[in-house]
């Protein structure tokens, strides 16, 4: 499968062997610290010899050096975006070449042992990313796991030279803009966000993207407003509005359980200014009694 | 990261738990691992029978015999509510082994159709003994007061938010008389009270919750959200109206009369294609249509062509409507002209075979009396299964395309 590929190289958690039991998730929640990112997921992975992480280093250092030269000319040369105006936009990604559909990330619940789904992420006919495949629902029977069926495709983390995590900013613009042919079906938009504690590594910035179906493309345009939290699939109690300037990455996720084929063509993903817009968040903002005791 | 960002991500870390506090599924919404509800743990102070998890599956398992042999009579919401009333016949006093009976039942929703139903959920609920779960302290509304019996309501309420039912207030006092306020399962309960109805209507695209069950009608539906063109028309048809059509069957088009323009402007050499199926899903169901497609038209190409140009032109000069080119009064192409092609029609058939879909263009010559001119090429292809190439008898041509 050409996603397990992509995964080994650019994903911290490692597809384990089929036959083994998923029980990636279970001791996480004992953990109290965790030095980065999926580290939780570190006993399965196997740590390379402090000599080889020196010649790989070593490697990297001339193109990194590249990079930063390339940075720290931009850094004068460039022209940086101060402000925007009413219909400014900016195409965050492009679908029209095998190099960004090759470089987005596909995972689907039976890389992880998790369920039976299979997708696919390529480019289509029209020269548009094509991300379709069956959603499974059979839920594994080993007795853990009660839920199955997801696939997901997400951008990879935006980097500088030397691997330094450089989030995308959109806090001048208000809207997403998806340009999609869907088949009805809801997708649901991801923004991993970049934190610094360990507790909040899961947390995304989350709203549906529901498709019209048919022959017509559409074009969706969602508030960065109507973005809610979620931390590891799940709505969090305490809500704020999206830090637009912590944006790690872009995700899509088809988990609507229903068992079946579906199809998402998309064309690009950009974000658009519209000063009409003057919603600051869209669910309430005010104090009340907690509803937990702790 | 500065130290504004720290003291912001501060704020946003103190209110909430310490994420080895949330070992128990009753948190469900805090951060903590979807195993929290997905994965069912041992607990390191849990002083039960080693063998209980294995004894509390066999006695759901008995408990399925009761639906088992309710299901071979009748599969319907009555037969599931009489399974419950017989349960509180047995056990109405003590309501012993509730939870494994309410698990058995929750199994079973799916398979009776009642898993969309308020008031099975309402009935189930009913099970469990009221008064005497309550937490009647701090200490026991934190500490999953009688554990097993709120992780059974709260896999209820999960149940019913998978299946998109909101509780309405009869499921709120009624959790308050079973486990008290301030309880894992009424914190849920809240949650879904809270985000559910915001959710209910987000669709642009609306699906009502129940679908219909007649397949003519599904249909309507489906092509309805598929149609962007506002004058769209729905027409459906009996391929019995046509003759020499072999298939019984139903025929549901759509078609706008800008697409009825666009084909009296065809040209009669130029064929064009009826493709499909292609699916489209509304909820769980999902349904095949087909469309009548024409090449890329020529008024389409200039726009785009010119758009490119627009783009190229710096925009930084002020407006001057002595300079204005003259692409910007040029006609903007319809809705239906898409750079794969011009869609003229789409269409459900009950069979969805070949035969119905030459029926289907024998009626649209109706309103298209030109499209009995001009050759059509069938390019169907089952979902699944990939391209398959039909031969048109009438026209003999064979048509070979090759997909990707």
């Amino acid at each position: 499968m050409q996603s397990l590929k992509h995964l080994g190289q650019k994903c911290v958690r490692n597809p384990c062997h089929p036959a083994t039991p998923a029980v990636v998730f279970v001791r996480t929640a004992l953990d109290f610290f965790h030095p980065k990112p999926g580290a939780e997921y570190a006993d399965r992975l196997k740590r390379k010899k402090p000599k080889q992480l020196i010649r790989k280093s070593l490697k990297m250092l001339p193109e990194e050096i590249h990079k930063w030269s390339e940075e720290m000319k931009d850094k004068f040369v460039a022209n940086p975006i101060i402000a925007t105006f009413h219909g400014d936009y900016e195409v965050l990604f492009k679908f029209d070449n095998n190099q960004i559909v090759d470089d987005w990330i596909l995972t689907t619940d039976r890389l992880f042992s998790e369920g039976k789904s299979q997708a696919e992420f390529v480019l289509g006919q029209n020269k548009t990313g094509l991300f379709r495949g069956f959603v499974n629902t059979d839920v594994p029977k080993d007795g853990i796991i009660k839920q199955a069926g997801y696939c997901n495709i997400r951008s990879p983390i935006k980097t500088m030279s030397f691997g330094r995590p450089n989030p995308h900013d959109l806090t001048n613009y208000t809207h997403l803009l998806f340009r999609v042919r869907g088949d009805g079906r809801p997708y649901q938009i991801q923004l991993s966000m970049d934190r610094y504690f360990d507790v909040q590594f899961h947390d995304q910035y989350i709203y549906t993207l529901f498709t019209r179906g048919g022959p017509y493309w559409q074009l969706a345009h969602i508030p960065l407003s109507k973005f809610f939290l979620s931390s590891k699939g799940r709505i969090q109690d305490a809500q704020e509005r999206i830090q637009a300037d912590k944006i790690q990455n872009f995700g899509l996720t088809i988990a609507d359980g229903v068992m079946g084929p579906f199809q998402l063509e998309i064309d690009f993903i950009a974000a658009i200014k519209d000063e009409r817009h003057k919603e600051e968040f869209a669910y309430e903002m005010y104090e009340t009694t907690s509803i937990s005791l702790l | 990261m500065t130290t504004h960002h720290i003291f912001h991500q501060l704020r946003i870390l103190l209110p909430r738990t310490i994420p080895g506090l949330c070992q128990s599924s009753g948190l469900v919404t805090r951060r903590c691992s979807p195993a929290a509800t997905l994965v069912s743990r041992n607990h390191f102070l849990d002083a039960r029978d080693k063998d209980h998890e294995e004894k509390s599956k066999t006695l759901v398992i008995s408990h399925q015999q009761l639906f088992d042999e309710l299901a071979a009579k009748e599969k319907s919401k009555r037969t599931f509510v009489k399974a419950l009333s017989i349960y509180l016949k047995r056990h109405g006093v003590q309501r012993r082994g509730h939870v494994e009976f309410i698990y058995a039942s929750l199994n079973q929703m799916k398979e009776f159709g009642v898993e969309k139903d308020i008031d099975v959920y309402k009935e189930i609920i009913g099970l469990f003994p009221k008064g005497k779960m309550q937490a009647m302290s701090v200490w026991q509304s934190e500490l999953m007061h009688y554990p097993k019996q709120q992780q059974c309501l709260i896999d209820i309420l999960e149940k019913m938010e998978i299946n998109g039912v909101i509780p309405d207030d009869d499921i709120g006092y009624e959790i308050i008389s079973i486990f008290n306020k301030n309880t894992r399962p009424f914190r849920k309960y809240q949650r879904m009270m809270y985000w559910m109805p915001k959710f209910k209507y987000a669709n642009p695209y609306y699906i009502p919750h129940i679908l219909p069950t007649d397949s003519i009608e599904l249909a309507k539906m489906a092509l309805k959200r598929m149609a962007v063109d506002l004058e769209n028309a729905i027409s459906v048809f009996y391929s019995s109206e046509v003759d020499g059509a072999v298939d019984e069957t139903y025929i549901v088009s759509a078609q706008s009369p800008i697409q009825r323009e666009l084909i009296s402007e065809q040209d009669v050499d130029v064929p064009l294609y009826v493709e499909g199926g292609f699916t489209t899903w509304l909820r769980d169901k999902s349904l095949t249509y087909f469309i009548l497609r024409g090449e890329q038209t020529q008024r389409f190409r200039i726009y785009e062509e010119n758009k490119e140009k627009d783009k190229e032109k710096d925009d930084i000069k002020p407006f001057n409507l002595f300079q204005e080119e003259d692409r910007s009064i040029l006609v903007k192409p319809s809705v239906h002209e898409q750079v794969d092609g011009t869609i003229l029609g789409m269409c459900i058939t009950g069979s969805s075979s070949k035969d119905s879909l030459a029926s289907w263009i024998k009626l649209l010559q109706a309103a298209n009396p030109k499209l009995a001119d001009i050759p059509i090429l069938f390019l169907l292809r089952s979902p699944e299964a990939g391209l398959q190439v039909y031969t048109d008898e009438e026209s003999d041509m064979a048509v070979t395309k090759n997909k990707d």
